[in-house]
């Protein structure tokens, strides 16, 4: 325990001495601040402490709307923008060179000529790292729990899930980092590799999401698209998915099957705080429908949690999940194996 | 000889590429010993010791080390190590070094406090412990790096050029460290390719050399074993002396004849022989070999990083 609490506590060391680090606590700090700022009164809701009133007849104090708009605000736009894009991408600038640095000669030989196996230091020196993630996103959470709390009367615990589901997310993509930087001993290959790997799964996803659009909510919707002119008609009248739609789909998503979903599993967030409790079946309403006072009802919003809930949770996770696990296991062999 | 610290044999490392590093060797080091390994660059002495300490795996080795297999990783508990180049964290004050490589031997913060002031306090370093490292010279963190190796109280402390970079004043610590270790019964294993500091404070030595140990015994008796008598004159030698010198095997510098002889009734003849023939004898001084000569004179010609020639046809580690 002791060993592995040493390596833990030097992680943290490395962490607050990375500038990268402060820049992303700084800012997940003023982001909280701007979170905490914002109110409710009879005639919409202000920013900055009623500096800035904004005029909504629906977002208004005491509504379910104004709660949701909270809410949201922080699982669809705080969790699914800034930690699953910047603050996902400058963790893993300041921490893609923490394998290739400690892999070099004369450093990684006074850790390697101690009596502890190199699986638990590879493991637990690639579990501290991930505490890059996981300061700032906690600091956030505490920030919009309290102001949660306080501004509209909803104590979600639920929140928090965002800590261990963004430190997933960010070690999907981090585990790429460290397997280039075992087998390369490279900061910036290390970092290359990671943004091509998240720039492809990010491609995939989107490509898996238009293929859902186009063969299977569109007919659900009644919309048809004409390709040949680059029209849309919108007829209302729900259409049977074909048989050729379905192959495509199937093809696409078996495509993308082998790859970790972080888009997906940064998106979880929504499906996993628990909505029911307090507000309703809303899990398909987004923000800027909620904003222009028009959340989908009746089958729109039934589409829109069916399209949302097209890959379940478990098969996001586990899915991804397993990707890891081979990816790790790939670098921790030749961690393990390697003479330095 | 008394208890072995260290006792292994046929120890290889072919690495990929058929490059053969250690060529079957078989080595034996006292308890409470000092010992200096010595060779050329590219010799093979760092990749024997990182075999001992697990960092770089044999691709064969017999023997144990401490009573233990070598690779038995509790055993690691037991040694120190200081490896060339070696690199900490800039991040680290001196003593969160410690406390680090402490922590890695599961030694608990609490307990390694009380250590790591003492180990300061030797390599002198107390004034600036708390300070990071990326404010200490180059010999300072030298000596945090000798410093984490004692930090888990070892009985075998591997030392790879545990002087370099680090000053006269500095090295002079690092020596009278040495031998304070030795008082303590614990084993000294040095690389180093400074001679002369080797042989002010080495027991043993072994020379090794692409790959293989050339030589190897008690430093004394290695050097002891060789002497020679050198002979000082004034003015000139006369011509009809080359003949005796060639007999006697001298050779000759600026104003010395050397002979080589154990004993100083060996070298009586040619005084006698120089003295009839009118030569003026103003010194005569017996000198055993110097490490530096005794390693010259084993490794010869072996280039500096010229290791043995690439395997054919065997296999790779």
């Amino acid at each position: 325990m002791i060993q592995i609490y040493t390596i833990l506590v030097d992680s943290l060391r490395l962490l607050k001495a990375k500038k990268l680090f402060w820049i992303v606590l700084s800012i997940t700090g003023m982001v909280g601040f701007l979170y905490a700022s914002i109110g409710f009164n009879e005639t919409g809701m202000s920013v900055g402490f009623g500096l800035q009133k904004i005029e909504n007849p629906v977002v208004v104090e005491g509504s379910d709307f104004a709660k949701m708009f909270y809410l949201l605000l922080f699982t669809s736009f705080i969790n699914d923008w800034w930690f699953g894009f910047l603050a996902l991408a400058l963790a893993l600038i300041a921490s893609c060179s923490v394998v290739p640095e400690m892999m070099k000669e004369g450093s990684i030989d006074v850790m390697v000529s101690k009596p502890l196996s190199r699986l638990k230091l590879f493991v637990t020196k690639y579990v501290g790292v991930l505490f890059f993630m996981a300061v700032p996103v906690l600091l956030l959470c505490v920030i919009c729990f309290l102001s949660m709390g306080i501004r509209v009367g909803v104590w979600k615990w639920d929140l928090f899930l965002a800590v261990p589901l963004l430190m997933f997310v960010f070690s999907l993509i981090y585990c790429v980092a460290v397997l280039a930087g075992v087998l390369w001993k490279s900061s910036l290959f290390a970092l290359l590799s990671a943004m091509v790997f998240w720039s492809m799964c990010y491609v995939m996803h989107l490509a898996e999401s238009l293929a859902y659009s186009s063969y299977y909510l569109m007919p659900k919707v009644g919309m048809t698209m004409d390709l040949t002119r680059g029209t849309t008609e919108m007829t209302g009248e729900e259409r049977e998915v074909t048989e050729e739609g379905r192959r495509n789909y199937r093809l696409v998503r078996a495509a993308g099957a082998p790859l970790p979903k972080i888009r997906k599993a940064t998106l979880l967030l929504k499906r996993l705080v628990d909505f029911d409790e307090e507000l309703g079946p809303m899990a398909g309403v987004g923000l800027i429908s909620l904003m222009a006072g028009d959340p989908p009802q009746g089958r729109d919003l039934e589409v829109s949690n069916e399209t949302e809930e097209r890959m379940s949770t478990g098969y996001i996770l586990w899915s991804s999940a397993g990707f890891e696990l081979v990816v790790l296991s790939g670098a921790a062999f030749v961690f393990c194996r390697r003479d330095y | 000889m008394g208890e072995l610290a260290l006792d292994i044999s046929k120890v290889r490392k072919v690495y990929s590429g058929k490059v053969e590093a250690l060529r079957g060797i078989s080595l034996q080091v006292e308890k409470g010993r000092v010992f200096g390994l010595l060779g050329p660059n590219g010799a093979g002495k760092s990749t024997l010791v990182k075999i001992l300490t697990t960092i770089i795996r044999p691709t064969h080795c017999e023997g144990e080390m401490l009573g233990k297999p070598i690779g038995h990783k509790p055993t690691l508990g037991r040694i120190g190590y200081l490896p060339e180049h070696a690199r900490f964290p800039d991040y680290l004050s001196g003593a969160q070094v410690l406390e680090f490589a402490a922590g890695l031997c599961g030694i608990s913060p609490r307990k390694c406090a009380q250590r790591s002031a003492e180990l300061m306090e030797l390599v002198g370093m107390t004034d600036w412990q708390h300070k990071p490292l990326k404010t200490y010279s180059k010999g300072m963190k030298q000596r945090i790096g000798v410093a984490q190796a004692l930090v888990n109280d070892p009985e075998i402390v591997f030392l790879d050029e545990p002087t370099d970079g680090v000053d006269p004043a500095g090295r002079r610590d690092i020596r009278l460290l040495m031998e304070r270790l030795r008082g303590e019964n614990r084993t000294v294993f040095v690389n180093s390719h400074l001679l002369g500091e080797l042989e002010l404070i080495c027991d043993d030595v072994a020379i090794l050399s692409q790959g293989a140990i050339k030589m190897e015994g008690n430093l004394k008796e290695l050097t002891g074993k060789q002497t020679e008598f050198r002979i000082k004159y004034e003015g000139e030698l006369p011509a009809d002396m080359e003949p005796i010198l060639k007999t006697h095997r001298c050779r000759r510098e600026a104003g010395l004849v050397i002979a080589p002889a154990l004993l100083a009734k060996e070298v009586m003849p040619l005084l006698d022989a120089l003295r009839s023939k009118g030569v003026v004898i103003s010194g005569l001084e017996r000198r055993s070999l110097t490490l530096e000569e005794l390693f010259l004179g084993v490794v010869g010609d072996d280039r500096p990083g010229a290791g043995p020639p690439p395997l054919k046809g065997r296999s790779k580690a």
